[in-house]
């Protein structure tokens, strides 16, 4: 440098008074942001007496929570638990069969005394808390458990779930002799569909109930069942939809009165069969058919009994292993019972019932906010309004905020405020909306994997069941609460929060500096000697500065970004980084799989460093030692041509044309092999074969000239004289080429060996354009394609980790070689 | 041509030898050529029959209708938009780059050496690291299927291959010119333009064809990045062409023939970039320059 000359100035006052400014300012700032930190609205986990919460309900501002160990547990609003009942124990103590192990579901009607709650048995118990202590009242067995529940006066309505069926049942609650006693109507859910003048009704199964409503119209009760693909309406004391029991009732009476007869029918028509045919007679198996025959044949009968006794009522068929009835479309009162579909492939996600409307919001997987009126004629289809989530829009009175963009968003209602959430997946954001006002009433950072969520009646705190699979095991979900004071400014406490760090972070440098001038002797002057230099030469510290910053957002924190990130769960559908230590490092070394990709990429990696320094090294010597110039000069000049092609459309001719089923390779085979073909030879052909799929992959770009082109221009640029001295003593071609040529351009092969090295482990397109990774063999970077596209970023990071590091030991580690062969040459 | 003892090299078989390598290889290397130009002016089922087959003159002009037709239709809108933003992408690199190498060879200034190793540290970092961050930052800051966001990674990166590129010439320049323009009272930007730029065109051209072939070869960033139909790369939509081109839909023949009057279409931007190249590099004296 220039300046040489330091100008010795006496300590600076200035570096003392910007040392106080700055202190100051960094106690304000560190102040403000605790301060802020406290305004943030908090969330918080509620651990259950025993294993984990599966449901709540709330009542006022405590709530009664279901636990995975069987519990049934009332705690207030400062988490305190009030009273409890293990309704697992109980069934033991009383010895109830099947009881299961957890209780799944609890809940309670606002203003009734009943605490009503489900175990994973299938049994339904109905609880009261009188004087801090709840009490089984009554429980009944259900078959496996229930979608929904809603009690109404007297009366509690049950959905309950069956392996192929949902079933609508009403109990009386109050009358003598409890649930067991007073089952006042069952009936199956069906979907109905119209096929000519007849209708089918087909049992639903395994529905995802949103919700569950019975309402009252035109003097008939309905059930609202608001599922996946839909809403049905049924009327509970329906005769149409009682098929399965009334069949099964049948079957019950055949199977006292007539089974014996029916079996001992079948076994002997068996036994004469097999004696006809001549084989031989096993006793076991002939009572296994039998038994089996005699039940299916009763089945049938009580089928066809069904048939008749109701032919009247318009049945045609019931088929007894499916449940699927079909019946005469005049006979089948559409208004009593109806499917009315989400349309146009939506699915149905989250459904608030605002009574004082008497409308259902349903959101969907569209991002839209479907409204439905329950009281409108469902036999007709009506068009329903949508909301679309994005735009500020006025429909049927309702004037919807924007909300953030968002796509699979769920809704949940809060009946006691009449007020909705939206959680929307993709932004892990909730919005609350107040559905009294149609307002918004605010948006804000929010987790995602939500089950469900209870509101307080003060409005202030919500419950909500959240799923991490790090923190909790397979398919259990843990309790949170949040405090939704603040909420509205969430977003702009937290953007004041990030300008109090960056003020931090300014002001600590500052500082740093300041004392360093004001304390090390000799500093300042350094320091000003240097800000100087930064001042004159601004602009080029500016272009740098503005380069870099690119450099800095898209190389330098996207690979840090990648390490730190491959030691999270990171996707698109929970985008929340959830730690989870060495798993996907785990995964990638120890599935067998994983490991097979990695062998693979050794292989290609060996195959790859052959191909670019062999073949390209003897062309390249030969185009040297050639006579004819004129001759090396025109093949020099034909190789370029190839080089037109795009590498993506010459992987893709390779694939089609040269190797693929028809192409040359395989056309040329058939030809030497005659009439009879081998098509386990075929290149790229059998896909079913892995080993001749990497051949296939390693002979892609045969003859392999490659970079001949950096060999040869090398070689022409060795003296002459190295080669006179050579001939003089005597050496041969080969000798030549091995202890001439070749070390003296080694610096163009290390060049080529660790260009090939880096591109060979990122080399993506072999594997995933030649659909060889269909036919499972992958490289590692074509896993992490995949994982990027699949939207699985932590598990892809891990893959980008893994490939650094190793390209980045092998790069040094060559380069290290390299530096050497340079001191020596 | 001065007379010198035969060398052992120089021999009969030897040279036989050397000739009948060198024209096997290079036959090779033409043959993927050779069956694209022979099967793009082919019907599907020709193709199918016989690979080798050359096309015959009657059919050829229905079949280049309906070739070329069909992968004209499938990629002319990725191969223009492909050409452009690669265009505006290697040139805006190059101006990059030779900003940054001449702020780096002719001025001193604080920490040179530590700013310029960390712009060089970023080439051990392979291009596929970032991708899983960058995908969903991109789609969080909206950045997501715009070609901005599909340039500024590449940017940042070709900048910096530029900048240890062109630092190396320009280092290799007699500084005495750039001095004694700045005597005469040349400003930098005077320098620059009409010193240091006329110098290194021929170099210019390397990079600009370089980064030009790279971009428009790139499959795996513009598949990431540009995924709508209205964005979509010409490479990631070659490849789904291909899937329509190859595969017998429902009984029906592929177009293999549209198949490779695609290649076709995809490789006359490229005619440029080799025509030049073949200019430049075919006597390999570059290659001396090629060390790491």
């Amino acid at each position: 440098m220039k300046q040489t000359e330091i100008t010795v100035e006496k300590q600076s006052k200035p570096s003392k008074w910007v040392a106080i400014i700055s202190a100051t300012l960094l106690l304000l700032a560190i102040i403000a942001s605790i301060v802020l930190g406290a305004l943030l609205p908090k969330t918080s986990v509620v651990a259950a007496p025993s294993g984990n919460f599966t449901s709540v309900a709330m009542v006022e501002n405590d709530f009664y929570g279901a636990t995975s160990k069987g519990e049934i547990a009332h705690i207030t609003a400062n988490e305190e638990y009030k009273s409890s009942i293990n309704l697992i124990d109980y069934a033991n103590d009383n010895n109830l069969a099947n009881i299961g192990t957890k209780t799944d579901k609890v809940q309670v009607e606002p203003g009734s005394p009943n605490i009503w709650a489900t175990t994973d048995g299938g049994y339904l118990f109905r609880l009261t808390e009188t004087n801090g202590k709840i009490e089984i009242k009554d429980y009944v067995k259900l078959r496996n458990g229930i979608y929904g529940l809603m009690e109404k006066g007297d009366y509690v309505y049950v959905l309950e779930r069956d392996v192929k069926y949902a079933c609508l049942k009403k109990y009386n609650w109050k009358a003598e002799g409890g649930l067991q006693a007073n089952l006042l109507s069952s009936g199956h859910v069906y979907t109905p569909t119209q096929s000519g003048s007849e209708i089918t009704l087909t049992p639903a199964q395994n529905l995802s109930v949103l919700s569950f409503e019975i309402m009252e119209q035109g003097g008939i009760e309905y059930a609202y069942i608001v599922f996946g693909d839909g809403l049905y309406r049924i009327a509970v004391d329906s005769t149409q939809n009682n098929w399965k029991d009334l069949c099964e009732a049948r079957y019950k009476t055949l199977e006292s009165s007539s089974y014996d007869e029916e079996y001992q029918k079948v076994y002997e028509e068996r036994v004469a069969e097999l004696t006809a045919k001549g084989e031989e007679i096993k006793d076991a198996e002939v009572v296994e058919y039998a038994k089996r025959q005699a039940k299916l044949s009763l089945q049938k009968k009580a089928s066809a009994q069904l048939v008749k006794d109701y032919a009247s009522a318009g049945l045609k068929s019931y088929e007894y292993s499916t449940g699927v009835v079909t019946m005469e479309g005049g006979a089948f009162d559409k208004n009593l019972y109806n499917l009315f579909g989400s349309d146009g492939g939506v699915q149905y996600r989250g459904c608030a019932y605002v009574a004082s409307e008497n409308k259902y919001y349903i959101a969907t997987s569209g991002v839209e906010l479907v409204t439905v009126d329950a009281g409108q004629d469902f036999t007709a289809k009506n068009a329903r309004p949508k909301f679309n989530l994005h735009v500020e829009q006025e429909n049927s009175g309702i004037i919807l905020p924007k909300l953030p963009e968002a796509n699979g968003n769920t809704l949940f209602y809060s009946k006691v405020l009449n007020v909705a959430y939206i959680i929307y997946s993709k932004d892990d954001q909730m919005s609350r909306l107040d559905l009294n006002t149609k307002t918004l009433t605010f948006t804000s950072d929010f987790e995602y994997d939500i089950k469900s969520i209870a509101q307080s009646a003060d409005g202030e705190t919500i419950y909500y069941m959240y799923h991490n699979p790090y923190e909790a095991e397979a398919g259990a979900y843990i309790l949170r609460q949040a405090s939704l004071v603040g909420r509205e400014n969430q977003l702009t406490l937290q953007a004041l929060k990030t300008v109090t760090f960056i003020v931090i972070v300014a002001t600590a440098i500052v500082l740093l500096f300041a004392c360093l001038c004001l304390f090390k002797p000799g500093y300042s002057d350094k320091f000003m000697y240097v800000m100087r230099g930064i001042r004159k030469q601004w602009i080029i510290y500016t272009i740098i500065l503005a380069t870099m910053s690119l450099v800095a957002l898209f190389c330098f924190y996207p690979a840090i970004g990648a390490i730190s990130l491959s030691f999270f769960d990171y996707t698109s559908e929970r985008p929340v980084r959830l730690w989870n230590g060495f798993a996907h490092y785990k995964y990638m070394f120890q599935t067998p799989d994983a490991l097979k990709e990695f062998i693979n990429m050794f292989l290609f990696l060996a195959s790859d460093l052959t191909t670019a320094l062999l073949p390209p090294l003897i062309f390249a010597f030969f185009l040297t030692i050639m006579r004819n110039k004129s001759y090396s000069s025109l093949m020099r000049t034909l190789l370029f041509i190839p080089g037109i092609i795009p590498g993506v459309a010459n992987t893709l001719l390779w694939r089609e044309g040269i190797l693929g089923t028809y192409g040359v390779v395989n056309k040329l085979l058939d030809f030497l092999n005659g009439a009879n073909p081998n098509p386990e030879l075929g290149f790229l052909t059998n896909m079913e074969n892995p080993a001749m799929i990497k051949w296939s992959l390693i002979m892609m770009g045969f003859p392999f000239v490659g970079s001949y082109l950096i060999f040869y221009g090398a070689m022409m640029n060795v003296p002459d004289s190295y080669y006179e001295a050579a001939e003089l003593d005597g050496i041969t071609v080969i000798k030549r080429f091995v202890f001439i040529d070749i070390p003296l351009i080694l610096a163009q092969i290390k060049y080529v060996f660790i260009m090939t090295f880096i591109s060979s482990v990122q080399n993506f397109g072999r594997t995933y354009m030649t659909e060889a990774g269909d036919a499972g063999v992958k490289t590692p970077v074509h896993s992490m394609y995949l994982y990027v596209t699949g939207n699985n970023y932590g598990r892809a990071s891990a893959y980008a980790t893994v490939l650094f590091i190793f390209l980045f030991f092998a790069t040094m580690i060559n380069m290290r070689v390299q530096t050497k062969d340079n001191q020596v040459a | 041509m001065k007379s010198v003892a035969l060398k052992r090299s120089d021999r009969l078989q030897t040279q036989i030898l050397v000739i009948a390598w060198v024209t096997v290889c290079t036959i090779f290397s033409l043959i993927p050529l050779f069956i694209t130009f022979i099967n793009a002016f082919k019907s599907s089922n020709v193709i199918e029959r016989n690979i080798f087959a050359l096309p015959e003159l009657s059919t050829i002009g229905a079949n280049i209708s309906v070739n070329f037709g069909a992968a004209w239709d499938a990629i002319h809108g990725a191969l223009f938009r492909t050409v452009m933003i690669t265009i505006v992408g290697s040139i805006v690199d190059c101006i990059l780059g030779t900003i940054l190498a001449y702020i780096f060879t002719y001025k001193d200034f604080h920490f040179k050496e530590t700013i310029f190793f960390t712009y060089i540290s970023i080439m051990l970092l392979p291009s596929i690291m970032g991708m899983p961050i960058l995908v969903p930052f991109m789609r969080r800051v909206g950045l997501y299927n715009t070609y901005i966001g599909y340039l500024l990674p590449v940017l940042a990166g070709g900048q910096v291959g530029g900048l240890f590129l062109f630092r190396t010439f320009f280092g290799q320049q007699p500084r005495s010119i750039y001095e004694s323009a700045q005597i005469e009272g040349a400003s930098d930007v005077d320098i620059y333009f009409k010193l240091t730029i006329p110098l290194a065109l021929p170099i210019i051209l390397y990079k600009l064809v370089g980064s030009f072939s790279s971009l428009y070869n790139d499959f795996l960033w513009p598949q990431l990045i540009l995924g709508e139909p209205e964005t979509i790369m010409l490479m990631p939509q070659m490849l789904i062409s291909q899937g329509v081109f190859s595969k017998s839909m429902t009984g029906t023949q592929g177009m293999k023939g549209a198949m490779y009057a695609m290649y076709i279409l995809s490789s006359i931007p490229l005619i440029f970039t080799s025509a030049i190249s073949m200019k430049f590099f075919s006597s390999g004296d570059f290659a001396a320059g090629i060390k790491l």
